[in-house]
């Protein structure tokens, strides 16, 4: 007997499987663009364009720019890694990442203290308390070049701040900015002044979206306001905690504008960022190519930093349930 | 699967744009030629773009001759652009983008670098309509300190639209209220300049400076590369070898200034002239003859000296010369080069009339032989102090040098570090920043 055929069905056997027909319309309506997901996709596109013409591309052209020994006026030569070699030997670039990380430690731990002390203070009812808050806003709106000339101006030897604060150390005139340790210390103020406020309307944020449920069971349960602020308030305030420890950050590394404009980076490079030696190497010295390689490892510290601080605060995710 | 073919599409559209915008690559312009539009073909304008930075005077002069031009020479046409601020950066930004001008005003502190780098080409005298450039020089005085700051190799790199050297402006009033006159009592030498600084200087109860005698210019640091390097050539030594004793009494100076005599220093500083404008310093050495009109329009009695010498001076350099140069951009097609030239001299070879409605000296030999010249005050003084002075030394790390000279002076003023160590740590790194190889 013989074997029968696994398949029943002859025509199948016995005829070759036609392709089946799809019309060019189905196939259009079948591809990629005309799927559901292409809306979204348009809908992004804008800003996609604009954030790859805008950062990625400036990034990727930096990075090669990094290996070259490119001067601006004339086409750059392939260099390969010798920028980076001559980094490591570079005093100014020493110097800039020692200035830039004091900037950032003056600038982010008192950023966060005292905007969350000040949040906690706007967070209760009191009179006036509206008020107070626009004027505590007020330095946020303006721009970092009108901060940095009216400082400028306010921290002139006999200025305003001598005249407040000379009488107290029995000083006739403070040198302000011309001054190799206060000059640090008063530049890293005006951007605590102008920064703190910004940030108090971010902790006010997270504060009020705190269930007042658990207040009332740890005020049950006998917590103290110290420990209310410890096992309550901080560990729900993770998310904002940690938009502000990682926002500051970045914005202190890549500090530049109150540099610029109020000290030039003196005296005696004190005051000279990474950012502002990469403005100083690129703009004025024709050394593009050592500028976009200072740029390539100040790039990845920030995001070493930056995924540091991420995975730090991850470690114990905040929930309400 | 959907979502994945998607991701893949959004990521290959990501990678294929950056792709494409990598491809185009680092943003350089060809070597040879196309800043301008290509060669104008026969019955077609040439288009001669010209930038220059922003000084309303002359901005009105230049409209007036560009128009004049356009006139004379209808087959070119001019686009002029005033750059409001920060010209250096974006002259540096467009020619490294290849869009320069094709024609452009810049100060010698670039030349050097425009000059190594191959960005500009030689001064063509044909087409100025001359038969060789000795024959333009010719028409400068003094052509070997006026024009030094645009010649390397013995070949002229630029036409100067404005030549300027500081002089000592002193305000009589203040310099009669401390019992001196300006004009007998002023300063001679560095070493008067101390004791003259000093009564003129004002101090309150609490010892707080109210008026100032004197004061260097402690601004950008390559106005202090034009005064302190002087003072160093002046003894007959170099601001590119410090460790020197004309070098270390230079900077001494400069520190006892601030720190021991306490007449002055950066922190009192605002700008080149304000503090001589607004009365609160009787002598001021960092303005050119420039600065004439806003002193007069502050209604200031004043009269203007030579800077001083020391008093063991080898040579009678003042303070250093310095000039904005027309050049001309070298990837630009050559009728466009030749016609750039053209408008350079259009400009350039009106200098009575500059002087008399800008300030800006042209220092041509028709120019301080007129009448209109001699009659405006003082200006033999900066003339006289041009023809014996010199412009910085021509390189093509012109800011990266000057930067290192003011780190030296803060390191000994603010920090207190010994001027020999001080010295010694710039000359180091002067030596590693002339020994850098210079791209051509």
């Amino acid at each position: 007997m013989a074997e029968k055929p696994l398949s029943t069905n002859s025509t199948m056997t016995h005829q070759p499987a036609r392709p089946r027909q799809v019309s060019f319309g189905t196939m259009i309506r079948r591809s990629l663009f005309f799927r559901r997901s292409i809306y979204g996709f348009l809908f992004v596109a804008p800003a996609m364009l604009f954030f790859l013409i805008f950062s990625i591309y400036p990034m990727v052209n930096g990075l090669l720019l990094s290996v070259t020994d490119y001067t601006l006026l004339k086409a750059p030569n392939f260099v390969g890694m010798q920028n980076y070699i001559d980094l490591l030997t570079n005093k100014e670039f020493q110097n800039g990442l020692i200035v830039t990380a004091l900037f950032v430690l003056g600038t982010t731990i008192p950023k966060w203290i005292v905007s969350l002390g000040l949040a906690m203070l706007f967070v209760r009812e009191f009179w006036g308390r509206e008020a107070f808050k626009v004027l505590y806003f007020t330095p946020t709106l303006l721009s970092g070049v009108v901060v940095s000339l009216v400082w400028k101006l306010l921290l002139n030897p006999g200025g305003v701040m001598t005249a407040l604060v000379g009488p107290l150390v029995h000083l006739p005139e403070i040198f302000w900015l011309s001054h190799a340790k206060l000059t640090p210390l008063a530049l890293i103020a005006v951007d605590d002044w102008a920064g703190i406020p910004f940030f108090m309307i971010v902790w006010i944020a997270g504060l009020v979206g705190i269930p007042r449920e658990f207040y009332e069971a740890a005020l049950i349960d006998g917590a103290g306001r110290a420990q209310i602020f410890w096992n309550v308030t901080l560990p729900l305030l993770r998310p904002t905690t940690m938009f502000v420890i990682v926002t500051t950050t970045i914005a202190s590394l890549q500090a530049f504008s109150l540099q610029f404009i109020m000290t030039k980076g003196g005296p005696s490079n004190v005051t000279t960022t990474v950012a502002l030696l990469v403005y100083k190497y690129g703009f004025e010295y024709f050394k593009m190519g050592m500028a976009a390689t200072m740029s390539v490892i100040m790039f990845l510290f920030i995001i070493v930093i930056t995924i540091a601080q991420i995975r730090g605060m991850r470690s114990d995710e905040t929930s309400y349930t | 699967m959907h979502l994945r073919k998607s991701k893949f599409a959004l990521l290959f559209a990501l990678f294929m744009v950056t792709a494409l915008l990598v491809a185009c690559g680092v943003p350089v312009a060809p070597a040879g030629g196309g800043a301008a539009a290509p060669a104008a073909a026969s019955g077609q304008k040439i288009k001669v773009s010209y930038w220059a930075h922003n000084f309303e005077p002359r901005v009105a002069l230049d409209k007036k001759y560009i128009e004049q031009f356009m006139k004379d020479n209808p087959n070119i046409e001019v686009d002029y652009q005033v750059i409001p601020a920060d010209f250096d950066a974006k002259l540096r930004t467009a020619l490294a983008a290849g869009n320069g001008p094709d024609l452009f005003a810049q100060w010698n502190g670039d030349t050097g670098t425009f000059y190594a780098q191959g960005t500009i080409v030689p001064v063509s005298a044909e087409a100025l309509g001359m038969g060789s450039q000795d024959e333009l020089m010719k028409l400068y005085v003094a052509p070997e300190n006026t024009l030094q700051g645009a010649i390397f190799d013995g070949k002229l790199y630029g036409i100067p639209n404005e030549v300027s050297i500081y002089a000592c402006y002193a305000n009589k009033k203040l310099f009669t209220e401390a019992g001196l006159d300006a004009e007998k009592d002023f300063p001679k030498t560095w070493e008067q300049m101390r004791d003259v600084a000093e009564k003129l200087t004002k101090r309150d109860a609490a010892g707080k400076l109210t008026q100032q005698g004197f004061d260097f210019d402690w601004g950008a640091s390559v106005w202090m590369y034009l005064e302190w390097g002087a003072m160093v050539r002046q003894l007959g030594g170099s601001e590119l070898k410090l460790d020197t004793p004309e070098a270390e009494k230079v900077m001494q100076y400069w520190v006892d200034w601030v720190n021991k005599d306490k007449l002055g220093g950066a922190a009192y500083w605002t700008g080149q002239t304000e503090e001589f404008i607004a009365g609160k310093v009787a002598i001021k050495c960092g303005i050119g003859s420039w600065g004439k009109p806003d002193v007069e329009k502050a209604g200031i009695d004043y009269t203007v000296q030579p800077v001083p010498i020391w008093e063991n001076a080898k040579n009678k350099n003042h303070f250093d010369i310095y000039a904005y140069f027309h050049m001309v951009n070298a990837r630009s097609a050559p009728e466009v080069q030749e016609a750039a030239w053209k408008l350079a001299w259009a400009l350039d070879s009106h200098p009575i009339d500059y002087m008399v409605n800008t300030g800006d000296m042209q220092p041509q030999k028709v120019l301080v032989e007129s009448k209109e010249f001699k009659d405006i005050p003082y200006m033999n003084v900066f003339l006289d102090e041009m023809s014996v002075s010199m412009y910085s030394p021509r390189s093509a790390h012109f800011t990266e040098i000057a930067d290192v000279l003011a780190r030296a002076r803060d390191r000994s003023i603010v920090e207190g570090v010994a001027i020999p160590e001080s010295l010694k740590t710039a000359q180091e790194e002067i030596d590693k920043i002339m020994a850098e190889p210079v791209k051509k």
